[in-house]
């Protein structure tokens, strides 16, 4: 089930979402702004808000560690990254965000049985005493415009 | 008359199943377990164990029950064909399993009551009385099941 290393020499972003730890390639986060720097009048559907980025607004959602739409949003969420998506951006917001440098931590694929097809999990490695588990934007905003429009 | 041993498990709610002998390797802390995001009701943990990480599948809620709070983790091995390198997982347990012996006359009918089992065993065994289904541990840990929620 192990197989490689993560990303050795490679920075990376941790996302922290109450319980989870949202692994990014550091490189796809553009911006990380405060929470509340989010303009929560007249959100876009199933969204909490807006966030200003190259002086244009681009809608901001907050997720549950279990990678759930929320409508209201935790009072330990207190920062918000921007992710490109397509074009343009989106935001997620997060309790905190680490960036960790050379990570070489062991890479572990997600096991068969725990496969969904919708997953935005590409694999998982060991962090700290426990686990995070790695996406990128491409597979995370995806999952996300998913969530928006099944809700 | 042919005998072999087994462990039986109770996974909680009145389900219980059983496994080889040989095929129970080791009882570890359900404290130990990782939750996985976007993963099926039933198996929506990781457990580390000897430098891997391993599904943790939830027998009680795959076949209808809740999920249940497991007491132990069961680390079970199983190979798909004879002579490979053997395959691991875990499953959550909510007693320590019981040690049985087990002959062809005891073989029975899988039991009727709770669906799914004929997806998950391999076969089944009579003991004192209750229809105890044998699990084939390969089709539980490689590829999708269908939950009976």
């Amino acid at each position: 089930m192990q197989i490689a290393r993560y990303g050795l020499n490679t920075t990376a972003a941790l996302l922290k979402i109450t319980g989870l730890n949202l692994l990014l390639p550091q490189g796809e986060i553009r911006t990380l702004e405060s929470a509340t720097d989010v303009d929560t009048a007249a959100p876009a559907l199933n969204s909490i808000g807006w966030i200003t980025y190259t002086q244009k607004r681009w809608p901001v959602y907050c997720l549950s560690e279990e990678l759930a739409l929320m409508a209201v949003v935790p009072s330990e969420r207190r920062a918000c990254a921007l992710l490109a998506m397509g074009a343009g951006f989106i935001g997620i917001l997060c309790d905190d965000m680490i960036i960790l440098k050379d990570i070489a931590a062991q890479r572990y694929e997600l096991p068969d049985a725990m496969r969904l097809a919708d997953t935005p999990i590409l694999h998982l490695v060991a962090y700290e005493q426990g686990i995070a588990c790695v996406t990128n934007a491409t597979q995370l905003t995806a999952y996300i415009e998913q969530l928006v429009l099944n809700a | 008359m042919s005998r072999m041993n087994a462990w039986v498990m109770d996974f909680g709610m009145s389900y219980r199943a059983a496994v080889g002998g040989r095929e129970l390797l080791h009882l570890i802390d359900v404290r130990t377990t990782f939750a996985v995001p976007c993963t099926p009701s039933y198996c929506r943990s990781v457990v580390f164990w000897q430098e891997q990480l391993l599904p943790v599948m939830d027998i009680a809620s795959l076949l209808g029950g809740k999920s249940q709070e497991a007491q132990f983790i069961a680390i079970v091995g199983y190979q798909q064909k004879r002579g490979e390198y053997p395959q691991f997982g875990a499953l959550m347990v909510a007693s320590p399993p019981l040690h049985v012996a087990v002959s062809d006359e005891q073989a029975c009918m899988l039991p009727e009551t709770i669906l799914g089992w004929d997806e998950l065993a391999i076969s089944c065994f009579d003991y004192l009385g209750d229809a105890v289904p044998v699990l084939n541990l390969t089709r539980l840990f490689n590829g999708r099941q269908t939950s009976h929620h």
